[in-house]
């Protein structure tokens, strides 16, 4: 599971009907690790199984002594956000896993366009603290209106954020911004998948290499969790999948040691070689190749098509 | 000469030759001359182009100039075409470079000659022109031996003194980049 830090939640902020900002801080003083903009940390979250949710972290890269997230209600998720709400209050301790970063700013753009949908917003307050300080120019469109991390930034860098009050607005923006970027300029995006999609089909037509494109996915379609079986092929052991739990989360809860990074499909860490069975693939790592030789899954997110078992080449 | 890695998987420059990115809202083209690869590429524009194909002529270094001054002013989704000498080719892909395009904005075709430019790792002089695997530096006369490391910042391969640890000893030079 790798190394985790212990903090205490120091404050419990209700930025939205449905989100919650968490303030984290150390237990015992030692300050927090720096980290680079746009890291995330993945969080405990305990409960009836305990839930390794990655989030964003909200607040300037040097922030040592207090971490901020901000975690939106999913109610059709698999519960650690919803446990986020309802379980977690000012005092608790949770156990975190250092940041990481999976969408860091390109080193040597010379300006940065930056587009937010919602709760997307979250990665680019470190983005907008650093850039401030560094003096890179850099433009924030984001939608919808209010709320305190948006006012927040407005504030921090007055004339750079832009608020739409909705997804149109927001677009006919971008579209705008697109054309006008000068050379040496990237384009980040975090948001919903559809918000996503469109502004990547917007940059490609208004002349943009997938090469200044960067997304950032936090939320990957997931599909039924349907239960199913896995056999370790070198042991022998089978393992049950539950309906609430992830490949990756059944091999942990058995005391298998799969490295990963994301938990979300994207960064290929935890890939594990398939010998036999019929793959759900639900990441976006694997090449179109790579799902249709099935000989691979990420089991942070894919899952078994029928009831199995999937053979795995683990002991 | 053997190489220690595949050239494959090296960065030595790849020139993937002059297509027309259908995407691009702009196209500028440094071409010296402009041959049959820019015939071929104002062809494709007509077809499938949208946005203006800008080409700039005239000799290297006016064209270069020319070059850095309509990117200073251009925007993002603009393709910088450039054919020519191998050694015009890469100087015009720093100029593209420094003025902050990336890679994949720039299409390269080598047609006028594969004659290198070649950074001197001693005096730090650049002699244009090498078509020899040991060639004399411009700037100190050393005898240099060409290396297969090409450098974006100086837009030139490394040379080094061929006879470094064996004073006299300098290999037959072998006309490679005509």
């Amino acid at each position: 599971m790798g190394v985790t830090i212990d903090v205490r939640v120091a404050a419990v902020r209700e930025l939205a009907p449905d989100v919650r900002e968490l303030t984290l801080t150390p237990l015992n003083g030692t300050p927090l690790p720096a980290f680079s903009p746009g890291s995330h940390v993945v969080v405990h979250v305990p409960g009836e199984r305990t839930r390794r949710n990655p989030y964003s972290l909200a607040c300037a890269p040097w922030s040592t002594d207090a971490y901020r997230i901000a975690v939106r209600r999913l109610d059709d998720g698999r519960g650690g956000s919803r446990a986020v709400h309802e379980h977690v209050g000012e005092g608790d301790v949770l156990a975190i896993e250092p940041p990481r970063n999976l969408f860091a700013p390109v080193v040597g753009a010379r300006r940065h366009l930056l587009v937010a949908g919602g709760i997307g917003i979250t990665p680019f307050v470190s983005y907008a603290h650093q850039l401030v300080a560094d003096g890179v120019p850099f433009e924030l469109h984001h939608a919808p209106t209010g709320g305190p991390l948006a006012d927040e930034l407005a504030a921090l860098c007055p004339g750079a954020v832009h608020a739409h009050a909705g997804r149109d607005e927001l677009m006919a923006a971008v579209e705008a911004a697109l054309d006008a970027q000068p050379l040496g300029t990237h384009l980040s995006v975090c948001g919903p998948p559809a918000m996503m999609e469109a502004v990547c089909d917007a940059a490609r037509r208004h002349g943009w290499p997938g090469s200044r494109v960067h997304l950032e996915r936090f939320v990957l379609d997931t599909g039924p969790m349907d239960p199913f079986a896995v056999r370790l092929a070198r042991s022998g052991r089978e393992i049950a999948v539950g309906e609430d739990e992830s490949l990756l989360e059944a091999l942990e809860a058995a005391g298998v040691d799969v490295p990963y990074l994301c938990r979300q499909g994207i960064c290929g860490e935890c890939r594990l070689g398939l010998l036999e069975g019929t793959p759900d693939h639900r990441d976006i790592f694997l090449t179109a190749d790579e799902r249709a030789a099935g000989t691979a899954i990420m089991p942070c997110v894919s899952r078994c098509a029928g009831d199995g078992p999937l053979v795995l080449d683990l002991a | 000469m053997t190489y220690g890695v595949s050239l494959e998987h090296t960065t030595l420059p790849k020139d993937p030759g002059l297509r027309l990115d259908p995407d691009a809202r702009e196209h500028l083209v440094a071409a010296v001359p402009a041959g049959p690869a820019v015939r071929r590429l104002r062809a494709e524009h007509a077809r499938d182009g949208h946005g203006p194909l800008t080409l700039l002529e005239g000799d290297e270094d006016a064209v270069l100039a020319a070059l850095a001054e309509r990117l200073a002013a251009a925007g993002v989704g603009l393709r910088l075409y450039v054919a020519g000498a191998e050694g015009f080719v890469r100087r015009a892909v720093r100029v593209g470079l420094d003025a902050g395009l990336v890679a994949d904005e720039i299409l390269t075709e080598v047609d006028a000659g594969a004659a290198r430019d070649v950074w001197c790792s001693h005096c730090k002089a650049i002699t244009r022109g090498v078509t020899t695997t040991v060639a004399p530096c411009a700037g100190c006369g050393r005898m240099l031996e060409v290396f297969h490391h090409f450098s974006r910042r100086h837009a030139a391969y490394m040379g080094f003194q061929v006879d470094a640890e064996v004073p006299g000893e300098i290999p037959e030079p072998e006309v490679r980049w005509a």
